[in-house]
């Protein structure tokens, strides 16, 4: 039986997913610690999916969430956000939230009523807000009754959210079909409106670091008939507490537009690429005084997200958006450690 | 049992004398392309019976129903295109009265936008640009209306599932040497039929439709040898378009086309030859909104078609024919400027026959917006072994030049794109013992510069040449009707084995190479009976599609399981003084078969329609 069990074992570990360097084996597993991945599926006539990674036995569990539950997510699973045991999947183009235990993947209920939904933040453990795309606005949910309580006006395609110690929120408005240059900041607390700030066009995605100091990262506005009054995209530095602009990066090209902006776990290095969809990663500390000149990865990505508990790097390639994307695993000075085979179009990372 | 088995043995022995012959029919003459095309292929009418429940279908059932060719659908009275040999709905070429209907801006042809009860015709696969020019890589199909060639008003209409209803009309009648025809088609549906999923029922919501097509045509008959045809087709479409189930919210995205065809042939006979000019006009508009995620756009085209085409009888056993296509499309929509395109096709075929030996030798030049396109060469064989037994084949080279969205769209599209374009054969053979017909076709093509949207820089998905693909495989088709007294028999079955995999990639670590391109079922088969007695006919279809993967590298999320479907149709004729009139009641999948054919778009489960048909 020992060898039965051992010659499986070596048949299960031939299953490997893994390009390069290190194997990792896909076989089912149960989900603790580890990084679940967004895997939006093709529009319309696709299915979101989750590909869970566990971090000490490098195995890679694809389809996790119809794996446990038996049915799909929802089409285009945008984002993923957990707090304690409870994991949210934002699933964009079902205008719904998923409920699901973090340890089981089983679902617990669904958040409906969204028209567009994009991003979850945990605000309390009463409440979260949901970023509603097409709505202009930020949907309050209610997480014991996992209902829509109240909702805030914002600017134009309201995207990703961070909040600070003294609970503001701010929120990056990309535009929705059309252009946006403001951050909306809420108070939490009594879910009003504090201020509209106006920076550069297509505020993308904004993070908080060590210093409590609110960076946001703008992509600038492409002009598709004529590319050259696209605008370049810009990073700023926001003091919370004033909303002061204290320091603004415009990045040299119209040509590219940044995003995906992200922090390591201290809170001192801020990473994004060069270009939605498919960009170089780049790396900067929060006490640069300019933008870095080169890149820190060379290859390009369509999602990017850094592991706050080990500062690894992992960049989403989605190839040709109709297959199988690949997870690229670099540490924190760029080099490759591994690559993971996940669902179609990785497009988000939520570590745990 | 005895009686049926003799009732068959003098059906065979009765058709078999009548059938039986060992040489090639002579060259004809001909004005239509379509038949230059007959010699060395397997050419398959789409009306050879009876379909169940196409009173009311499109022409998309009438293919599925009659030849093992696959159909893409999104459900009933939605957008609906064909595959043949694996090649995309574009790479089609759809014709009516050998005007291409394929959008200049979108590449395809909506086949549910064009009625079954208004057109007939038949589909030829394999490519075919020596003849046809672009997009006819895969299958080229070719339709024209129904009329008939004496006067008389046909009026029908049908209810049935799904608040679906339908009226037709159409007459033909012919003074002298003028003839009219005109037809008209309503279709109407709610379409809300229900569905299972997570074990749940549930109803399909916002797939309305409402649709009108108008045709009218006058012919003028050979005066002096002169000929020749007007032609109108009004086609207005009001669709709701329904979202996918798995997106869990009903939507209401609302899509409305409009089309003005027009044609206008003459021809002029002289001796053994004859001139044919023609001149069309289309114009479509569509609209599509979505008033949940604020989107409204449109997408308007217009083309211009000049043709003119030339034939020459040398002797009995040869006929050359040569033309000269020029073709003039503009797209606008709220994704595009204004975008042109002209083209200049010039072509010839010589069709010689003798005996035993049909060949046909044709090839194309075509310039477009000023670019030589890929010379399009094509040889067909056909050689009769024994008076019941033929060898076909051909081969040839094809090209598909991007439609005006892959080149002009915005943002993304891509001006530089490179044709489609590639080698492409069959070879095969025809047996007949007089009451059985049998074919079976070896394919083979390999499409280089095969076009894909994918995301380039600056996140802006953009259509790039990035693969090859390589189609293979092989259809057969048995086919046997007959009729003794009352009794009338038909039974068809195909077969269709499609190999069409991505063969080479310019994606890095495409894990598509090697596998078999989405939605391309590697088996398909049709079968059809028809029996009719009397006033009473019976008919039954069967429709297998293997299963397909929606994702390009077949994860196992995206397959779509195969399904079979079962078909039938009761009718019943009769008269009253000189009317007929004809009644039928027809069973849609009434084995109640989930299935889809495109993921997550559930198809109706068992539905029936029953109409009269008077004939007057």
């Amino acid at each position: 039986m020992k060898r039965l069990a051992f010659i499986l074992g070596l048949a299960a570990l031939s299953l490997v997913s893994c390009k390069k360097d290190e194997t990792t084996v896909t076989v089912p597993s149960k989900y603790g610690t580890g990084v679940f991945i967004s895997n939006e599926g093709v529009f319309q006539s696709g299915a979101g999916t989750v590909s869970h990674y566990k971090r000490d036995s490098k195995v890679v569990q694809n389809d996790a969430f119809i794996t446990e539950n038996g049915f799909p997510v929802g089409n285009v699973l945008q984002s993923i956000t957990h707090e304690g045991e409870k994991l949210y999947l934002v699933v964009n183009n079902s205008g719904k939230v998923e409920v699901a235990n973090t340890g089981t993947l089983k679902s617990e209920g669904t958040i409906s009523g969204f028209n567009s939904p994009r991003y979850l933040e945990v605000i309390n453990s009463n409440t979260a807000y949901v970023t509603d795309w097409f709505d202009n606005n930020i949907k309050v949910v209610d997480l014991n009754s996992l209902t829509i309580v109240d909702s805030i006006n914002t600017g134009t395609g309201p995207e990703n959210m961070a909040v600070t110690t003294d609970g503001k929120v701010f929120v990056t408005n990309t535009g929705g079909w059309g252009t946006d240059s403001t951050v909306s900041v809420i108070n939490s607390n009594d879910n009003s409106l504090i201020k509209t700030l106006t920076l550069d066009y297509l505020p993308q995605s904004v993070q908080i670091d060590k210093n409590g100091k609110v960076w946001v990262l703008c992509s600038g506005k492409s002009d598709w008939n004529d590319p050259t009054k696209s605008t370049a995209g810009a990073l700023y530095r926001i003091n919370p507490s004033d909303y002061n602009i204290e320091d603004k990066f415009v990045f040299s090209t119209n040509m590219l537009h940044p995003a995906h902006l992200n922090i390591n776990g201290a809170g001192d290095k801020l990473y994004y690429v060069s270009d939605r969809f498919a960009g170089e990663v780049f790396a900067m500390d929060i006490t640069a005084s300019a933008l870095p000149s080169s890149s820190l990865i060379s290859k390009t990505f369509y999602s990017l997200g850094v592991d706050p508990t080990n500062s690894e790097i992992y960049g989403g390639d989605a190839l040709d958006f109709n297959q199988s994307g690949w997870v690229y695993r670099y540490n924190s000075t760029g080099t490759i450690i591994d690559s993971l085979q996940v669902g179609i179009i990785p497009g988000n990372f939520e570590f745990r | 049992m005895r009686e049926i088995v003799y009732i068959l043995f003098v059906f065979c022995w009765l058709n078999g004398l009548a059938q039986e012959t060992s040489v090639l029919p002579e060259v004809t003459l001909t004005e239509s392309k379509n038949a230059l095309i007959k010699a060395g292929h397997t050419q398959k009418q789409l009306r050879d019976t009876l379909i169940p429940g196409s009173f009311s279908g499109n022409i998309g059932d009438i293919i599925e129903s009659s030849h093992s060719t696959h159909v893409r659908s999104y459900g009933p009275g939605l957008l609906s295109t064909y595959s043949s040999r694996g090649s995309s709905s574009s790479q089609v070429g759809v014709f009516w009265n050998d005007i291409p209907l394929n959008s200049p801006g979108l590449g395809s042809t909506d086949l549910s936008l064009v009625p079954a009860n208004l057109f007939g015709g038949n589909i030829t696969n394999g490519g075919n640009s020596a003849l046809f020019g672009s997009q006819v890589i895969g299958s080229v199909l070719s339709i024209e209306e129904t009329g008939t060639n004496s006067n008389n008003l046909v009026l029908g209409g049908a209810l049935g599932s799904f608040d679906n209803y339908s009226l037709f009309a159409k007459g033909q009648f012919r003074v002298g040497r003028i003839s009219s025809f005109t037809a008209i088609n309503y279709l109407d549906g709610k379409n809300d039929y229900p569905f299972e999923y997570r074990d749940e029922i549930y109803y399909r919501e916002n797939a309305a439709q409402k649709s009108t097509n108008i045709m009218q045509t006058f012919k003028y008959f050979n005066y002096k040898g002169l000929n020749a045809k007007l032609s109108f087709w009004y086609v207005n479409s009001d669709r709701e378009s329904p979202n996918s189930i798995i997106v869990a919210k009903p939507g209401e995205a609302k899509l409305f086309n409009e089309k003005y065809r027009t044609s206008l042939s003459v021809r002029q006979k002289i001796g053994n030859s004859f001139i044919k000019l023609t001149q069309a006009v289309l114009l479509e508009n569509q609209d599509y909104s979505d008033p949940t995620v604020d989107l409204y756009s449109f997408n308007d085209t217009r083309s211009s078609i000049t043709k003119l085409f030339a034939g020459h009888k040398i002797n009995e056993y040869l006929v050359v024919t040569e033309g000269i296509d020029y073709i003039w499309n503009e797209a606008t929509g709220s994704s595009k400027d204004s975008a042109q395109q002209n083209s200049l096709g010039f072509y010839a075929t010589a069709q010689f026959t003798k005996k035993k030996i049909g060949l046909i030798l044709s090839a194309r030049q075509e310039v477009i917006d000023g670019n030589t396109m890929p010379f399009s060469p094509k040889f067909s064989l056909e050689y009769k072994v024994y008076p019941r037994f033929s060898l076909v084949g051909n081969i040839g080279y094809s090209f598909r030049y991007p439609s005006l969205n892959d080149r002009y769209w915005i943002p993304g599209g891509n001006p530089n794109l490179k044709p489609e374009e590639g080698w492409g054969g069959e070879a095969g053979v025809k047996w007949t013992n007089g009451f059985i017909d049998f074919k079976v076709v070896y394919f083979d093509g390999l499409l280089n510069n095969y076009i894909q949207w994918v995301p380039g820089q600056g996140g802006v998905w953009s259509p790039q040449n990035v693969k090859q693909v390589r189609s293979r495989g092989a259809e057969t088709f048995v086919k046997y009707k007959a009729q003794l007294n009352v009794h009338k028999l038909y039974f068809m079955l195909g077969y269709t084995y499609t190999d069409a995999t991505v063969w080479d990639s310019d994606i890095k670590n495409d894990q598509s190479v090697g596998k078999q391109l989405i939605y391309t079922p590697m088996h398909k088969f049709t079968g059809n009976l028809s029996y009719a007695i009397g006033r009473f006919n019976i008919v039954y279809l069967l429709i297998y599609t293997g299963e397909v993967n929606a994702n390009s590298d077949h994860a196992t999320i995206g397959y779509i399981n195969s399904y079979t479907i079962h078909n039938a149709e009761v009718s019943y004729s009769f008269g009253i003084k000189k009317i007929g009139i004809k009644w039928h009641i027809a069973f849609k999948n009434f084995t109640n078969q989930t299935y889809e054919t495109i993921r997550f778009y559930p198809m109706p489960g068992i539905n029936f329609q029953t109409g009269i048909t008077i004939n007057i």
